[in-house]
Parts: structure tokens; C-alpha cells; sequence
């Protein structure tokens, strides 16, 4: 028997999937967004975990711009 | 000696040959551009093969050699590209129908130095579109296959870099890694790669896939090898913002120290955990470890901190930093990038800034950790991925299976991939 609420979630999720390509002036075929949203629900996910891993105090590392030697360069 | 003992042997060898001029390079050149004639038709491991001005090259070379005496050990040494280093004249396509007729007017700094130390170019390697992705069948030119297993894939993003060495179609060759791309397909083809420190090799001309995470650096048959080709490309270069202006010690002249007294740091306890890992990739990998002890390095145990999040922090970085830079062709000739390709670097337009700026601190904080971990080795060793090759149907419009590369990849540390095979 499916599950209401989860066609209610599917459904949402396609929405916000679409409104975000719409947003980045992408236009992709209905297969390619469907192909997404699995991948989209896993980082999501993904994200979530990485939202809790950083703490207050925790600054960018961009190492961009002769950043070696304060990451440990060596030779 | 015939064509296959020739592109066989050892790049060091080669040049050691042409020195004492029991070779010459033309006679090097023809031989390994019969090899590419005879086997790239199964392979695909170039898209350009640069014939004719290779055989040139290789005259030029020889006359040089004769009048002045060779350059150095890569004098006449016959090499090729991934094909995302800018080449002078030369097609660069990255792989991609984006840039299906894009010819740069000059040299990525690392291709001048391979010039300079007077290598002869080959031509131009296949590899995953932009360097991120998979094997993509539709694609502009054919994926570049396995030569152990012509039903095998040769690893990515360095595909047609890995594949050409293993089946002897150059003696030396370039590649990239921003997620694995020189250790992964060094590691299925049974060659050595080498992702240098972040900042050792320059990227100018380089056709950038993630700038925070970009990578240029050599692959070769023997570690030597590696070590003579990186001996060409290090170096500052301010064209390059990240490069980095430190002394260069000599790498062959390294090779000869003892690994006795090397503290060696292996995460036992994450390795033997993983369920994905092959049972023979982890004994080749034990083997190599006890290797090391036998010649007096002292091996232990660590854990790698925030392991569960590293993968995570490459993947949001990565994207977002090659979405950006692909950002205005998506938009406009969507359909000329592959699915492979779309895959991966779509996701990025569903994330916000907020995501990425997450992501930067959480690579900051398992830097951080990190080091104080390592701080008491010299290296850290792990397989560079848990299985073997996988055939082109099993990744069949997927991303390849996970690897053990992000730890090394995020703390900008040099790592290197060993092969475990003999290729003869």
C-alpha cells in the first residue's frame, strides 16, 4: 500500500528541485530532473551531518593563494 | 628489440640509452607511434596523436643530442598529456563537445617545462569530460579502456594517462587529481601516480575543475620514472596564485634513502571495518605494509578523524567550485556536456552559498585534526581504493565506486599510488 504522506514528500521535493534548476536558468528534461532528486535527497542528507561537524570559532579554508605552509607544507 | 621491449622499458632507462646514444629518440618515437597505431583502435587512449610532430620533435632532439650532448634524462623521451593541458597548436579538448575545437596559443606551464627538458610529445590523452564523472559512451570520443581488461575501466579521471602506460603507448605521461583522478586510475592500470603537494606543480593552462582542489602531476611505470618527470614540472610560478615559492630538493637523488626508521601511520581500524573492501586489494595492501617493517619502518596504528565527513566536504567543494567555473555554458549548451558530467556538477545549483561556506570550515576543522594526528609520521599509508576494477557495465551512467583518496586530498599533502602488479 503507498505511503500518502510519502508521495506528499516525493512531490515536494520535485518542486524544490525544479524551483532551484528554474532559479539557476538550467532547463533539463523531466527524466534528467527525476534522476536528481534521489541524488538532491542524499545531499541534503549529507549536508545536515556536515551542518553539525562545524562549530562556532570553525573559518573558511579556501588554502587558495600560497596557503601551503599554514597546512602543513613541506617538501 | 622489438617495438614492445622498447616502449617497455623504464623511462629512466630510456634515457640513459639515448645519452650513451645506444638509442636514438626517432627510433624510440617510431616505435611507440607503431604501438599506438597497432592498439588504440581497442584502447582509446589518446584523442590526438601528434604524429608528425613528434617524429620532428624526435629529430630535433637527436641532432641536439649530437651536437651538444642531452639536456637532461627526459631529452627525446617520447610523453603525452591528459588532454586538458593547453598545448600551443594543439587541439585541447578536455574530453568534452564543449570544447571540441578549442586550440590554445600556448603552452600550461607544466606541458613548457616537459618541452624545455626536451621530451617529444606523443599527442593528447583521453580522460572523464572536465575531469569529473565517468566513462561516458556518448561522449565526443570513445572512453579509454582497461589495457589489463578491455571490459575493465582504467580508473578517472587520468583515464587515457593510466591506460597509455600500462600498455607501453608512452613512456611517461601527465594527469591531474582533484578527487582521485592520478591515484585512482594508477592504482586499476598497476602504475605509479603521483598527486603532488597542493602549490608544487603549477595549473597554469590547466583546464580547472575545482581551484581549491586541483592538483597537476605526473604518472609513470616506476617511481623513478615519477620522480624524473616531476623534477621538470615543480616550480613557482606567479601565474599560478596558489603555487608556492619553495626550494626543490632533487627527487631521484631521494629515491636512494633507506625507509629504515620511517614512522608509518595506517588506519587499521577504519580499513578492516569498511564492508566494501576486496579481501585481495586489503592482503596486497597488508603485504606492502610488512614490506615496509621489514626494511625497518615502524608502522602504527591511527585513526582518521571526521572520517564519515570527508567525502562529503570534497563532494560540496568540488562541485560548487566547477559549477562556477562551468556556470555560463550550462546555462546556454547544456546538452553538449555529457550525463556523467551533469550528474555531479548539476547538484550544485540545488546547494546555497551557505553550503559551501559549511563546507570550507569543515575542511578547516578536519585539517586541523588531522595534522594532530599525523604529526608524529612521516607518511600515512592506505590503498588508494577498495576494489578492484569494475567493468563498464557496472558504472554504466554512474559515478565509479568510492576510494580512500579524500583524506590526503583535503590537507593538500603529496600522495602517491604504488603499483602491486608487475607488468611483465
Amino acid at each position: 500500500m503507498p505511503d500518502e504522506s510519502q508521495h506528499q514528500d516525493d512531490a515536494e521535493t520535485v518542486a524544490q528541485v525544479c524551483l532551484l534548476l528554474t532559479r539557476a536558468g538550467l532547463k533539463l528534461s523531466a527524466e534528467e530532473i527525476l534522476d536528481l532528486v534521489p541524488l538532491y535527497r542524499r545531499e541534503c542528507a549529507m549536508l545536515d551531518r556536515l551542518r553539525e561537524m562545524v562549530e562556532p570559532g570553525d573559518e573558511l579554508s579556501l588554502t587558495f593563494r600560497a596557503a601551503p605552509r599554514e597546512h602543513g607544507w613541506d617538501t | 628489440m622489438s617495438h614492445a621491449d622498447l616502449c617497455y622499458l623504464t623511462l629512466a632507462e630510456m634515457g640513459r640509452r639515448i645519452g650513451s646514444r645506444e638509442l636514438s629518440p626517432p627510433e624510440l618515437t617510431q616505435a611507440h607511434l607503431a604501438r599506438i597505431d597497432a592498439l588504440d583502435g581497442q584502447l582509446h587512449a589518446y584523442i590526438t596523436v601528434t604524429a608528425e610532430r613528434a617524429l620532428a620533435d624526435s629529430r630535433a632532439a637527436e641532432d641536439e643530442i649530437t651536437r651538444a650532448g642531452p639536456r637532461g634524462p627526459l631529452h627525446g623521451i617520447p610523453i603525452a598529456l591528459k588532454d586538458l593541458y593547453d598545448t600551443a597548436g594543439i587541439r585541447t579538448t578536455a574530453h568534452s563537445l564543449v570544447f571540441i575545437a578549442r586550440v590554445p596559443a600556448q603552452d600550461a606551464s607544466a606541458a613548457a617545462g616537459l618541452r624545455e627538458a626536451g621530451t617529444v610529445l606523443l599527442g593528447k590523452l583521453s580522460m572523464h569530460e572536465f575531469a569529473i564523472g565517468g566513462p561516458d559512451e556518448e561522449g565526443p570520443f570513445p572512453p579509454a579502456r582497461n589495457p589489463w581488461d578491455l571490459e575493465r575501466i582504467p580508473g578517472g579521471s587520468s583515464s587515457g594517462s593510466g591506460a597509455a602506460l600500462a600498455a607501453g603507448l608512452c613512456s611517461g605521461a601527465l594527469g591531474s587529481d582533484t578527487g582521485g583522478s592520478i591515484r585512482g586510475p594508477a592504482s586499476l592500470c598497476g602504475i605509479v601516480g603521483l598527486k603532488p603537494t597542493y602549490g608544487l606543480v603549477s595549473r597554469y593552462g590547466v583546464i580547472p575543475l575545482s581551484w581549491t582542489l586541483d592538483h597537476a602531476g605526473p604518472m609513470a611505470r616506476t617511481v623513478e620514472d615519477t620522480a624524473i618527470l616531476l623534477q621538470a614540472i615543480v616550480g613557482h610560478d606567479p601565474r599560478d596564485k596558489a603555487s608556492a615559492e619553495v626550494p626543490v630538493p632533487d627527487y631521484r637523488a631521494a629515491l636512494a634513502e633507506s625507509p629504515a626508521g620511517l614512522r608509518v601511520g595506517v588506519p587499521w581500524s577504519y580499513l578492516e571495518n569498511l564492508p566494501e573492501v576486496d579481501a585481495e586489494t586489503f592482503a596486497v595492501f597488508k603485504t606492502a605494509v610488512d614490506d615496509l617493517s621489514k626494511l625497518g619502518a615502524r608502522v602504527a596504528a591511527i585513526d582518521i578523524p571526521y572520517v564519515e565527513h570527508v567525502e562529503a566536504i570534497g563532494t560540496v567543494i568540488l562541485a560548487a567550485e566547477a559549477y562556477a567555473f562551468h556556470e555560463p555554458n550550462l546555462r546556454e549548451r547544456l546538452a553538449d556536456y555529457g550525463r556523467p558530467f551533469r550528474r555531479r556538477v548539476l547538484l550544485a545549483a540545488l546547494r546555497s552559498a551557505a553550503d559551501y561556506v559549511q563546507a570550507l570550515r569543515a575542511r578547516g576543522r578536519f585539517c586541523r585534526a588531522m595534522q594532530a594526528v599525523i604529526s608524529d609520521f612521516d607518511l600515512i599509508a592506505m590503498p588508494t581504493g577498495p576494489q578492484p576494477a569494475e567493468t563498464f557495465a557496472e558504472v554504466s551512467g554512474c559515478a565509479e565506486s568510492a576510494d580512500f583518496v579524500h583524506p590526503h586530498l583535503q590537507r593538500h599533502r603529496p600522495a602517491l599510488d604504488l603499483r602491486p602488479l608487475r607488468l611483465h
